[in-house]
């Protein structure tokens, strides 16, 4: 019975072509989206590319080349190799900071029952709702010398110094934190909304404590999402120079900045089209990683014991 | 008694789960929930789980409160209806896991492990992960993931649920068997009467949260103590009757057509009440009983007969309105010859046959 229906819907299936106006109507809905994409992301990336080849000449203008130069400058320079040690750094302890903060989080939200949801679940996402500058202004304000945190601290302590807290990096982790964590709340509450409660009974009826059921059914369960968010997480750093701009100095070391910098204020477009290559091949090798990961995992998790 | 649940109460907000619900069950006994859908079937496994707090009561298991006890201290088996197997782990870690809690060393966990697979039939599916396994195959595993840690109480929240027929009706062989081989102390939930019946040493019938009856599937089924019971388990004749005469064991009553029944005395009955009289379909026959066996009669017009292959119900019409069913096995109704509607025939049921539920005065 069940049988031969899924058999026909699969004949359908593939019976469905051009002639079908169905299938012409759904092949014809992607399409704008398509052309947008080729047009505003894939051009501009391929020129992008050509670019990084160029040679740089004088007064913001360029020459048609095909040299490498721009590469082996950046790789051959200690100090761009540190600024890259530190974009790895600050990736690494943004995600790791956002994974902390945004697990416990997640799984509250999905688990939790009540009404005030939405609400919290706006707060949470509500860095991605508006735009970043506006975020670092707040952040200039509340780490200010008459900020908030400031103005709390000589309270208590009426003697104490008033803390520089902007242009440190701490003021950078702490801001690209708060920006990065709707990218890991959101994979992970997906993640975890698909692990059933009646799984976390079925743990604890076996004799499993929280602690147990955490370390052997949840996050295991939710690792797919855990490997998501912190990739989104990372990369989300290597995108960001708005906050690095303004929150950090002039010691800040973070490529985003540099190629910020190179573009616009040295106006040497080969050099920062460079860097972008570069920093969009440190992503594509994490977005490799994670995916390897993610069926590292899953293997891990068959053949322990 | 093993495990007693007393004055156990539940609302949810302006919904009562659970009404004053106390049983006692003893060590080894298979005892069935039974209910419609919402009736706290559910919720009553979940309290005794210790993952749904009373709002008043409690619940002694081998004599100790276990009220403030979380749930894995409780030590008790849980097969789930959607079987809650851990997706990432295969069926061998999946089973091994209640043990691995337990810290039992390595080689009395395999050892456990593959008696538990043999017992539920499973032997040699170690390797697969959950999502290979057919929906028996999974109940099974579910099953092992349950004794294997050799729960004080086992508790079954409707397991066979998700079985078509035939898986179903093997597995409740299955099931049987093992609560044979282990002995342990078993609480099935289902809310398919003919399951409670042939599976269980005692059955439990709820209803919007209420404990209406407890008893053996024979008790239940043929005294039952409320018309809810009567009605939930089986077919069966309501019967309204107006009390004209009492006898020392016999009660002679009106049916609303003017027809004389005679019934069995039980409790306080007078003259004038209005009694309610359950007779079961199998009890009405198109014969008198053999021998001298004492029985009602009753005119009645052939309204529809429905085959069901190894019987037929009839849907009779009796003076006054009154409709009968019976059931007509296929022997009988072969003999009768075929009945076709609108033809009057005479029904016959032993007096003792007639159970009263209700009165009225
Ligand atoms: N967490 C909850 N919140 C609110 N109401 C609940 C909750 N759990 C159960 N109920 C209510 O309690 C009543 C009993 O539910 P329960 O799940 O025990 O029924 P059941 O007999 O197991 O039904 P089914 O056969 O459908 O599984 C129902 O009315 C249900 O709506
Ligand atoms: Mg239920």
């Amino acid at each position: 019975m069940t049988q031969s229906k899924s058999s026909l819907i699969k004949k359908r299936i593939v019976e469905a072509q051009w002639t079908d106006p169905m299938v012409l109507f759904r092949r014809l809905a992607v399409a704008p989206a398509v052309l947008l994409t080729v047009i505003f992301f894939v051009l501009p990336i391929m020129r992008l590319a050509q670019i990084s080849f160029f040679r740089n000449v004088a007064g913001g203008l360029m020459e048609p080349a095909a040299s490498l130069e721009n590469y082996t400058a950046f790789l051959g320079d200690p100090y761009y190799l540190t600024t890259l040690g530190q974009t790895l750094l600050y990736g690494v302890i943004v995600s790791l900071l956002c994974l902390l903060l945004g697990f416990p989080l997640s799984y509250t939200m999905v688990r939790i029952q009540t009404r005030a949801k939405p609400l919290l679940l706006g707060i949470i996402l509500y860095p991605l709702l508006t735009n970043a500058l506006v975020l670092v202004f707040a952040w200039l304000v509340i780490f200010g010398y008459q900020g908030p945190i400031n103005k709390l601290l000589l309270f208590l302590v009426p003697s104490a110094e008033p803390l520089r807290i902007i242009g440190t990096p701490t003021a950078i982790i702490i801001s690209m934190t708060h920006a990065g964590l709707p990218f890991m709340v959101l994979p992970l509450m997906a993640a975890i909304s698909n692990i059933p409660v009646s799984l976390e009974d079925a743990a604890a009826s076996l004799g499993a404590s929280r602690a147990a059921i955490m370390t052997q059914i949840v996050i295991p369960l939710a690792m797919p999402g855990i490997l998501g968010g912190c990739l989104i997480a990372f990369t989300s750093v290597l995108s960001g120079f708005l906050f690095p701009l303004y929150l950090g100095s002039n010691a800040t070391n973070i490529l985003p900045l540099q190629i910020y910098e190179k573009v616009s204020e040295a106006a040497n477009w080969p050099f920062g089209a460079a860097i972008t290559f570069i920093v969009l091949l440190m992503t594509l090798i994490l977005i490799g990683m994670g995916t390897l990961g993610k069926d590292l995992v899953a293997r891990l998790a068959r053949s322990s014991d | 008694m093993y495990l007693e649940l007393n004055h156990l109460s539940k609302r949810y907000d302006n919904v009562v789960a659970i009404d004053d619900v106390s049983l006692s069950i003893a060590q080894g006994e298979f005892v069935t929930f039974l209910g419609p859908s919402g009736s706290g079937k559910s919720t009553i496994l979940r309290m005794i789980a210790g993952f749904t707090r009373s709002d008043s009561g409690y619940i002694k298991l081998n004599g100790e409160l276990i009220q403030e006890k979380p749930p894995y201290k409780r030590n008790l088996g849980i097969v789930f209806q959607d079987y809650s197997l851990f997706p990432h782990m295969t069926v061998q870690q999946n089973v091994a896991f209640g043990l691995r809690m337990r810290k039992v060393s390595k080689e009395e966990q395999a050892r456990r492990v593959a008696d538990a697979l043999e017992t539920v039939r499973l032997s040699g599916y170690e390797k697969r992960l959950p999502n290979q396994l057919s929906g028996g195959q999974r109940q099974r595993v579910a099953l092992a993931r349950a004794i294997v840690i050799e729960p004080l109480v086992l508790l079954l929240d409707e397991p066979l649920g998700a079985l078509d027929r035939k898986l179903r009706e093997e597995m409740q062989i299955e099931l049987r068997r093992i609560h044979e081989a282990l002995g342990v102390t078993t609480i099935f939930v289902t809310h398919d009467q003919e399951e409670a019946l042939t599976m269980s040493d005692r059955v439990a019938i709820l209803s919007g949260g209420q404990l209406h009856q407890m008893g053996t599937p024979y008790g239940v089924y043929e005294r039952p103590a409320t018309d809810f019971v009567a009605d939930f388990l089986g077919r069966a004749n309501l019967l309204q009757l107006a009390v004209v005469a009492c006898e020392d064991s016999l009660i002679k009553a009106k049916l609303p057509g003017g027809s004389l029944i005679s019934v069995p005395a039980i409790g306080e009955v007078a003259t004038q009440d209005d009694i309610q009289v359950l007779v079961r379909p199998e009890h009405i026959s198109f014969y008198p009983p053999a021998g001298d066996t004492p029985c009602n009669t009753v005119e009645c017009a052939v309204e529809r007969i429905s085959y069901h292959g190894s019987g037929a119900y009839a849907i009779l019409n009796g003076p006054g309105d009154v409709q009968l069913i019976a059931y007509i096995s296929a022997r009988e109704l072969a003999e009768h010859g075929e009945a076709h509607q609108g033809q009057r025939i005479t029904v016959y049921w032993p007096i003792s046959a007639s159970t009263i539920l209700s009165r009225r005065a």
